[in-house]
């Protein structure tokens, strides 16, 4: 399979997770920049503002994945948040909602966060149109 | 409109008439803190006439019906516009008054009280009873009324009919909605018009909801029709199951049931607005609301298929959220927040999982589902709009069976087919020709409707009172002020009450020839007297003669 051009950011402040996210994605994405807390990733949005998709940690030190979002979404209302869950998360992930999240993946299936990223990175790549991606989510629910 | 200002809305194209309000109104409110706006009637005044409501927020509006051509023409916008404006919180209290050429006109379109209607007035040389009734309708004080010569300490039973509105029938059950709050396993008597032989009378309240879907109405019911069992005998109030199953089976294509029901909640006037004018309320069941009640009445008693939200994630202040909601604690707010609770609710109930459609969702569909543990949701990122909403339907419709009673028949409301009454016993205490007091064990809210037949047929409609009222334990003392009678039938009303005062009955019933009865009686008893009184003359004068002749015989 192609690798899409695109570029996302992963933030987590265990870097083992990181990493291993890397390695799962880096045949699918052509490039992947790593953050190990929420003040970094803040900056590197900055600099990168070519980024497609944000991988994040919910709870990090410094900056946590709820503070990054809430800044990120000042300039930027579309980019995709896909944030890593785990127990004792969910308050987190009901605040995650305001402002933003496409989808929620538990640390330990994270393994299957490939399907997940590559959709995000395909629909963000190519804008889809409101109504064209309604009628698909209608067809899925109905 | 100047801040603080009353707003009257005239809906007609009568100058005489909007002349006589203008000049009641200015001696109402003689420092002008008023004004009288008229909206004439013309083939497009309905989208006229949401945008003028909504704008102006008026405290009494006057819609003129009298004119027939118009509103033969315009008759089912008329109803859509009540419904409209009595289903909105903010105009919910609005008495809307209509006037009507004729009785007979009335007495066809009586249906407007079910869609809203407060006050009929049967058009006349003057009006200015109704100008009084409706602003204290409106604003419930100021008005000195007449003193009218008064039938009291009547005591005497009678049924009134409250109007009630059919939503929904199958050959089981009527689903209705009123302003009472029936008791389940009541036993109910009522009249409805689906056909001839659709005589019976006494249904059960089979399930009882405190809010209605459709209209202005406080709550819904279903009655189960009591059919005549085989061993009964078959009498004219009886209900034979094959001819309602025939009835309902023949007329499936005309009054296809409504599906899905939605219940939309926003609060953009403009955007419903938009919405009722585009016709996708006759396309399928669907109810507004301004808000999302924080106990989910709406959705635990009218169950919905499908509920429409738009976020608002927007930060509001304190003094902001009074605003909006006016102090009121009962409401949420559209947001992630009231949406985690609403799920958390639903999971709650029983075989009842509908589809949550989100509009202007920051987040996906996918997100909102882990989060809320809960898979019907489909997250729109674009605010409400009347297109969108309308291909949800059709999908919806084209990719899904209707649900579970769907041999059920949706009256329309404009059809006569959805006038019903139900009976409502009370001991009527006092009667004028302008108002009526009553006594009753239904605890009937402020201005609901309720029909009198005797001596013809009248509108009565709850108020405040302007008698005392005496206090009896167990009992609502009520007082209405009477309408929709003409000046020509005044003269009867007021024979029936002299009745009342002179010759009070055994029943509240109006006898037009008693006067003439009584005479005859009198009459008759006179006759009696005089033939009585011939007797003992004839008596006498044969005494008499038998004297004359002993007095002969001795000369």
């Amino acid at each position: 399979m192609s690798k899409l051009n695109a570029k996302i950011l992963i933030v987590d402040d265990e870097e083992h997770i990181v990493n291993f996210l890397a390695l799962t994605l880096e045949d699918s994405i052509s490039e992947i920049i790593k953050a190990y807390n929420g003040r970094e990733a803040l900056e590197l949005v900055a600099k990168h503002p070519d980024l497609v998709c944000i991988l994040s940690d919910i709870k990090m030190p410094v900056m946590d994945g709820l503070e990054l979002i809430r800044e990120v979404r000042k300039t930027n209302k579309k980019i995709p948040f896909i944030f890593f869950s785990g127990f004792g998360s969910e308050k987190y992930m009901a605040e995650a909602l305001k402002y933003g999240a496409y989808d929620f993946i538990n640390k330990p299936d994270l393994e299957n966060a490939e399907e997940v990223v590559l959709r995000a990175v395909n629909e963000s790549l190519n804008g889809q149109a409101a109504t064209g991606n309604l009628q698909n989510k209608l067809k899925d629910l109905f | 409109m100047s801040k603080g200002r009353n707003t009257i809305l005239y809906i007609g194209n009568d100058q005489i008439f909007l002349d006589d309000l203008m000049a009641f109104d200015k001696v109402f409110w003689p420092q002008n803190t008023s004004e009288v706006v008229q909206l004439p009637i013309t083939r497009e005044w309905l989208q006229g006439a949401h945008g003028q409501i909504f704008t102006r927020m008026p405290q009494l509006v006057f819609i003129d019906f009298s004119d027939g051509a118009n509103f033969k023409m315009l008759n089912p916008q008329f109803y859509d516009l009540l419904n409209f404006v009595k289903k909105h919180p903010l105009l919910k209290r609005t008495p809307i008054c209509g006037t009507f050429i004729s009785e007979e006109q009335l007495a066809e379109n009586r249906n407007l009280f079910a869609s809203g209607l407060s006050y009929a007035y049967i058009k006349g040389d003057l009006y200015t009873t109704l100008f009084e009734d409706s602003y204290y309708l409106a604003f419930e004080d100021k008005i000195a009324f007449p003193r009218y010569a008064m039938a009291s300490e009547i005591n005497l039973d009678y049924q009134l009919k409250m109007p009630v509105v059919v939503k929904n029938m199958n050959a089981d059950k009527i689903v209705i909605e009123s302003d009472i709050s029936f008791r389940e396993d009541e036993e109910v008597e009522g009249s409805f018009n689906f056909f001839e032989d659709f005589s019976g009378k006494k249904f059960t309240v089979a399930r009882h909801t405190s809010l209605s879907s459709r209209n202005f109405y406080l709550c819904g019911q279903e009655l189960f029709i009591k059919y005549a069992e085989p061993w009964d005998e078959v009498t004219e109030d009886s209900f034979l199951k094959e001819t309602v199953e025939t009835w309902v089976e023949f007329n499936k294509g005309r009054y296809a049931k409504l599906f899905p029901a939605i219940l939309l909640v926003n609060d953009d006037n403009l955007f419903i607005y938009d919405l009722t004018v585009s016709g996708l309320s006759g396309k399928c069941d669907l109810c507004f609301s301004y808000e999302l009640e924080n106990q989910f009445l709406q959705v635990k008693n009218n169950r919905p298929t499908i509920i429409m939200l738009e976020l608002d994630e927007s930060e509001m202040t304190d003094e902001m959220l009074a605003t909006k909601y006016r102090g009121r604690k009962d409401y949420l707010r559209s947001n992630t927040d009231a949406l985690m609770m609403l799920t958390s609710f639903i999971k709650t109930l029983e075989y009842y999982n509908p589809i949550l459609v989100l509009f202007n969702s920051p987040s996906k569909s996918e997100a909102i589902r882990k989060v809320c543990g809960y898979n019907s949701i489909l997250a729109h990122n674009e605010k409400m709009s009347t297109a969108v909403i309308g291909e949800l339907i059709s999908f919806y419709q084209a990719n899904k069976k209707s649900s579970v009673d769907d041999d059920s028949l949706s009256i329309p409301l404009a059809s006569q087919k959805s006038m019903a009454a139900i009976n409502i016993p009370v001991k009527i205490t006092g009667l004028t020709e302008h108002e009526i007091t009553f006594l009753s064990s239904y605890s009937l809210p402020l201005f609901s409707i309720l029909k009198l037949d005797e001596p013809f047929e009248m509108y009565l409609t709850i108020m405040p009172s302007i008698r005392d009222l005496k206090i009896v334990p167990g009992f609502h003392h009520y007082m209405a002020f009477i309408s929709g009678t003409s000046e020509t039938r005044l003269p009867i009303l007021r024979q029936f009450i002299t009745q009342l005062i002179d010759h009070p009955p055994k029943e509240f019933k109006f006898y037009p020839n008693e006067v003439t009865e009584v005479d005859k009686e009198i009459e008759g008893k006179e006759i009696i007297i005089e033939k009585k009184e011939k007797k003992v003359k004839v008596e006498r004068m044969a005494v008499q003669w038998v004297r004359d002749e002993k007095v002969k015989s001795k000369l």
